[in-house]
């Protein structure tokens, strides 16, 4: 189920261990061993998937890590941002809520 | 070494519509037989420099160029194509049948190279760095390319990127260079020494010429080359020529799109165009004038012998 904005679920990255990554200058690009397909991110949307991969989060945990991680270049709506990535991961099969 | 053109013209027609030749191409061993005229002669003039495979060797693909059945054995004006046995495409007319040649050899290898990547796109190579010039069809990749193959640059492919993800060496297979059009007259205009088979009409693609890979090229086929720039040309007519830096993000996007069966490739095709992304600088290039081309990459030559400055590392995972 894609998150909303009263969200307190846990959510993980699927099979990290299938997946391969680079970011070039906040371009992302992901191959998910899974599926066979190969993903574009922007900067936020990256970012929340590197956070993410780093350790399963709550939204609101991880509204707080990317603040911290982009810094200035945090969007303003981080809540809307972190809604809207993590229903876009969890429909390419990249994310799931666990808890 | 056997090389085609060692034969006399008789002898390698008969040659090749009794016991066939075996050719071979980024590492595939292709034999072919054929008894239409035209097929000896474009692989006696395009082909004059290849060697021959010896005749004994396990065959990685079979092409059989023929009269399209009994009745055009008669007629002669309809050639068809098998491979192994199965037809290869839809019969052509006879004065198009070169293109099943070449149309073939690009099949094999780029549906039959399992070792490698392959990308759709022209590679030349000048003092051991290879420029990789992915473009879509129509895009003027191959008559760069040979103007480049007649001004210094060695002739890898016009066609087909042949990648080793072992090592990231591009394969060379030094064949005939497809021009269309407009750009038969101007390649020849460019480069008189060039040497050009039959134009074939009546195309899907409107006129086709095939131009033969220079003799230096063909020599040294076996010499793999290190990929050192990406460069997606793209000819526009009355365009002053300019070449534009792309970002890494855009120059993976270049070589993803450009790759032969992408989705097949797998993690390998991934990693494969993650690299040439992170270690050759890529542009987009827009040019009318084929000279004002060749400055601008001879200028990127000339600036990688300079000291080059260092790139800061990417954020990864696996």
């Amino acid at each position: 189920m894609p998150p909303d904005d009263s969200d307190a679920r846990t959510w993980r990255i699927i099979h990290p261990e299938a997946l391969s990554w680079r970011c070039w200058d906040g371009d992302y690009v992901i191959f998910n061993g899974q599926s066979g397909l190969t993903h574009a991110l922007d900067v936020t949307a990256g970012a929340i998937f590197e956070l993410a991969l780093r350790g399963a989060a709550t939204p609101a945990e991880l509204q707080a890590r990317l603040a911290a991680f982009l810094g200035p270049g945090a969007p303003p709506d981080l809540r809307g941002a972190v809604t809207s990535t993590l229903a876009r991961l969890d429909q390419l099969g990249l994310a799931e809520a666990v808890a | 070494m056997t090389r085609i053109g060692d034969y006399a013209p008789a002898y390698f027609a008969a040659l090749l519509a009794t016991r066939g030749i075996r050719l071979e191409s980024a590492g595939l061993a292709l034999r072919l037989w054929s008894d239409i005229p035209e097929i000896a002669d474009h692989l006696g003039l395009l082909y004059a420099d290849h060697a021959l495979l010896a005749d004994e060797g396990v065959d990685d693909y079979r092409l059989r160029i023929q009269w399209d059945g009994a009745l055009q054995r008669v007629l002669k004006r309809r050639v068809a194509a098998l491979t192994d046995g199965r037809p290869f495409f839809a019969p052509l007319p006879r004065n198009l049948s070169p293109t099943f040649v070449e149309g073939c050899l690009n099949w094999s290898v780029a549906f039959e190279s399992a070792s490698y990547v392959i990308v759709h796109g022209a590679v030349v190579e000048r003092d051991g760095l290879a420029t990789i010039m992915p473009a879509d069809s129509g895009s003027g990749k191959s008559t760069l390319c040979a103007a480049l193959a007649h001004r210094g640059w060695r002739l890898l492919s016009d066609e087909l990127t042949i990648l080793r993800p072992a090592d990231l060496q591009l394969i060379s297979s030094a064949r005939p260079v497809s021009l269309k059009n407009a750009a038969i007259d101007l390649i020849r205009g460019f480069a008189p020494e060039a040497r050009f088979g039959p134009v074939l009409r009546g195309g899907t693609k409107g006129d086709v010429a095939f131009m033969r890979p220079p003799a230096d090229a063909v020599m040294r086929v076996g010499e793999t080359a290190a990929p050192a720039f990406v460069i997606s040309p793209r000819y526009q007519a009355g365009a002053e020529a300019r070449l534009t830096p792309v970002t890494r993000a855009e120059a993976f996007r270049m070589m993803v799109d450009g790759t032969v069966l992408y989705r097949t490739s797998g993690r390998r095709g991934f990693e494969t165009a993650c690299r040439i992304a992170e270690s050759c600088p890529a542009y987009r290039l827009s040019y009318s004038r084929l000279d004002d081309a060749l400055e601008l990459i001879g200028g990127l030559y000339a600036a990688r012998r300079a000291p080059a400055p260092v790139r800061a590392a990417a954020a990864s995972g696996a």
